[in-house]
């Protein structure tokens, strides 16, 4: 276990919205290849604490190091940190206006991290690994959910980052498109990607994620292994709530 | 198969479009054909005492207006109609519109001679002098004028400019050449006057032409300087000597007090009159549609009147379009990223608080009386171009337009997009340019074809500086000819077709863009 390398650091978070407090003095580490999941009742503040990984909201207190660098320090530039933090949404947010192969290309060439011809290449890898290639030149507008979803993971992979975050990738899907979704996030999974999953899938947790965190009352209640998340809950709570979803 | 049904629907629109054109045009015919047997007149002006209780025509500004004026509003209900051009009042007298025209005596007759159903009444309604105008601390102008003046009455040029122009004998015999070799080398004299005020300027193969201008010219002769003629409307020659736009207002104006109060005036150089017109009989005979139709447009080739004006409207609306654009993303993002940007500067606070007064007042007043505030008052002592004061007022005006069309368009874009830039990486800046911009204009585009539209159709005032355009040139016809229906229609004309081109357009662009739809 000493051998894990440290990748997100996350101390004493606080955020809240006006009188309203959404997270109360969060802690945990992040090591790089995990795959977290995080679940809770809604409204418990999971979503805010995966969007404030990459600063999409800003706490107001607390650090957040990447790489041993706080990023809620204002000096940090915070653009070249969210080009190696990937998002994927829970809407997708795919630019309707450009075609599938200008999503992925997109942050690639105008980032400058690569050039045109290489980010052609790169997409088109991307996607064949998440089995669209016959759509490169399609809009998004003639896509189902589930082939959005795909694209948008392909577009944050084509950025190299070395986490990506998932909030509720597949909340805004019908049913029958949520397997092929997570089969992709499953095949990241096993590539070594790390990843930071916000879902309601339990399925999910149990099977992919390396740990479970439950957010409950502002705070993180438990933080575990899936075996002992699932079939030996301490917290109350959690109890409460694993026999609601099931 | 969604692009098709809307080509076909398209070719619908257009042949409604011709449709509603024909019966414009009919209508509009049959309007000016209309019988004047539908009389709105009920009072006969006979003489100065019958005009208590009647519908008096004038020319705004002019002495006629300034007598009448005792008249207006008084217990016999005597009304006052008052036209900018002498020749709109005369056209709404031969249309029944006013009982009675007062003007200057040499226009009157002017008007009378193209007009058989017209005549002047015996009875004098004023007798008045007139004199150049100069601003207040322009006394050395003044008094060189006034030499000049003194020796040209001397040496009978004035007598023999206004022979040349008044009575059936002496007309057109001798009229006035510069002497030969003059030295200009004194700079330029801007006359501003009102042309359509025969005969003292009138326009003539396109060249302004009269009285006035033949005088004006000996008196820059003697002077040994360049004569520059601008035209506008008569209420704005005080206003234009005395900023400075024009040395001296030379339009058959008459010394008055008001006047006195806010300008200076030359020695006088003829006496006038100020009469009364009246329609005599009914309309003279009929002329055929052909001839009015040559008269608007053929003869001295008036036609010329509206190309040239739809080069200064084009000129007007294409410059100021760009500056509407420029203007509008400007103020757009910074609207836009007040609202938005989570980190407010007080560079940024303060960027908005300018931007949103510059909408209220822009979106809040006319663009008339912007144009002529940016003419007249902000460039008041510069001489400008009206061309450039022009395009600087329609460019401001439309830039508060065009930001408000692309602010809602940005507004309507899911905050999930930004999100998405943001988190690949983009700066604020970069998220904007990328990603926000193409889609909010993309979704403003209607409502900025229908700004540039409505551009188009209000740089229709730019006459007000004294700018020929399409509508200034239709006027101009109107004014020598008397006859409404056919410039006026035309240049409607005009408008409808431009207008169209550029829906075709926008339409083609949309279209374009909207690849994407499903």
């Amino acid at each position: 276990m000493q051998d894990r390398e440290l990748l997100i650091e996350v101390k004493d978070l606080c955020k809240s919205y006006g009188e309203n407090t959404v997270l109360e003095n969060l802690s945990t580490n992040i090591y790089r290849g995990e795959v977290i999941a995080i679940v809770g009742p809604s409204g418990c503040g999971k979503s805010t604490f995966l969007r404030s990984l990459n600063l999409l909201e800003r706490p107001e207190s607390g650090e957040i190091l990447f790489n041993g660098v706080d990023i809620t320090d204002k000096k940090v530039n915070i653009n070249k940190v969210r080009e190696k933090i990937g998002m994927v949404f829970q809407q997708f947010n795919l630019f309707p206006n450009m075609t599938v192969k200008e999503n992925i290309m997109l942050a690639p060439v105008k980032l400058k991290v690569m050039g045109k011809e290489q980010a052609s290449k790169k997409a088109d890898e991307l996607l064949a690994r998440v089995g669209l290639s016959d759509k490169a030149d399609a809009y998004p507008g003639n896509l189902s959910g589930g082939q959005k979803q795909r694209i948008a993971i392909a577009r944050t992979m084509a950025m190299n980052p070395e986490v990506i975050l998932f909030d509720e990738p597949t909340s805004a899907l019908d049913p029958e498109m949520v397997g092929e979704v997570l089969e992709i996030m499953k095949e990241l999974a096993a590539d070594g990607m790390t990843m930071v999953v916000v879902t309601h899938e339990m399925g999910f947790a149990k099977e992919v994620a390396s740990r479970v965190i439950f957010i409950d009352e502002k705070r993180i209640m438990e933080d575990t292994n899936p075996q002992e998340f699932f079939e030996n809950p301490k917290n109350q709570r959690l109890k409460d709530f694993l026999s609601k979803v099931k | 198969m969604a692009q098709r049904t809307k080509n076909k629907l398209n070719g619908k629109n257009m042949r409604y479009v011709m449709f509603a054109m024909m019966v414009l045009f009919i209508a509009a015919f049959n309007v000016g054909c209309g019988k004047s047997e539908e009389t709105k007149t009920k009072k006969i002006v006979a003489g100065v005492d019958d005009l208590e209780g009647a519908n008096i025509g004038v020319q705004l500004g002019t002495t006629g207006d300034i007598y009448a004026t005792d008249y207006e509003g008084d217990e016999a209900g005597t009304k006052l109609s008052r036209f900018n051009k002498g020749a709109d009042a005369v056209q709404a007298l031969k249309q029944n519109k006013v009982d009675c025209v007062i003007i200057d005596e040499q226009p009157a007759k002017a008007f009378v001679e193209k007009n058989a159903e017209l005549s002047i009444l015996e009875e004098e309604f004023a007798v008045e002098e007139y004199a150049i105008c100069i601003a207040k601390d322009n006394t050395k102008l003044k008094n060189e004028i006034n030499q000049a003046l003194g020796e040209l009455q001397s040496e009978g040029v004035i007598a023999d400019i206004i022979k040349n122009y008044i009575g059936d004998d002496t007309k057109g015999k001798t009229p006035y050449v510069s002497p030969e070799d003059v030295d200009r080398s004194n700079g330029t004299l801007t006359m501003a006057t009102n042309v359509g005020f025969p005969p003292y300027e009138f326009f003539e193969n396109g060249e302004p032409t009269g009285i006035d201008v033949d005088m004006a010219q000996a008196i820059a002769d003697k002077l040994g300087m360049e004569l520059v003629i601008t035209d506008m409307e008569f209420d704005a020659i005080i206003m234009a000597v005395q900023s400075g736009k024009a040395d001296i207002g030379v339009a058959g104006m008459t010394v008055t007090e008001d006047r006195l109060k806010n300008i200076d005036f030359t020695d006088s150089y003829t006496t006038a009159k100020q009469v009364i017109i009246v329609k005599s009989k009914d309309d003279a005979q009929k002329r055929s549609f052909k001839d009015r139709l040559y008269d608007s447009f053929v003869k001295d080739n008036r036609w010329q009147y509206i190309t040239k004006g739809l080069g200064n409207t084009i000129l007007i609306t294409l410059f100021a379009g760009l500056i509407g654009i420029l203007l509008g993303f400007l103020v757009a993002i910074v609207r836009v990223a007040n609202d938005r940007s989570g980190e407010k500067t007080w560079v940024l606070t303060l960027a908005n608080a300018i931007a949103k007064i510059y909408l209220t007042v822009f979106r809040g007043t006319p663009v008339l009386a912007q144009l002529m505030i940016m003419y007249y008052v902000v460039f008041g002592t510069m001489k400008i171009n009206p061309v450039i004061a022009a395009i600087l007022a329609f460019g401001l005006n439309s830039g508060a337009y065009v930001a408000e069309a692309i602010r809602s368009g940005i507004v309507g874009i899911e905050i999930g997009q930004f999100e998405a830039g943001r988190s690949l990486g983009f700066s604020y800046a970069k998220t904007m340019l990328y990603i926000i911009l193409p889609q909010g204009i993309k979704n403003s585009l209607p409502a900025m074809c229908n700004e540039f539209i409505s551009l188009l159709k209000e740089s229709s005032i730019v006459g007000y500086v004294g700018l020929v355009d399409v509508m200034k040139g239709a006027d101009i016809i109107r004014s020598n000819t008397y006859e409404a229906l056919i410039p006026l229609v035309t240049v409607a004309l005009v408008y409808l077709a431009i207008v169209m081109l550029m829906t075709a357009g926008v339409n083609r662009l949309e279209r374009r863009l909207k690849k994407d739809a499903r």
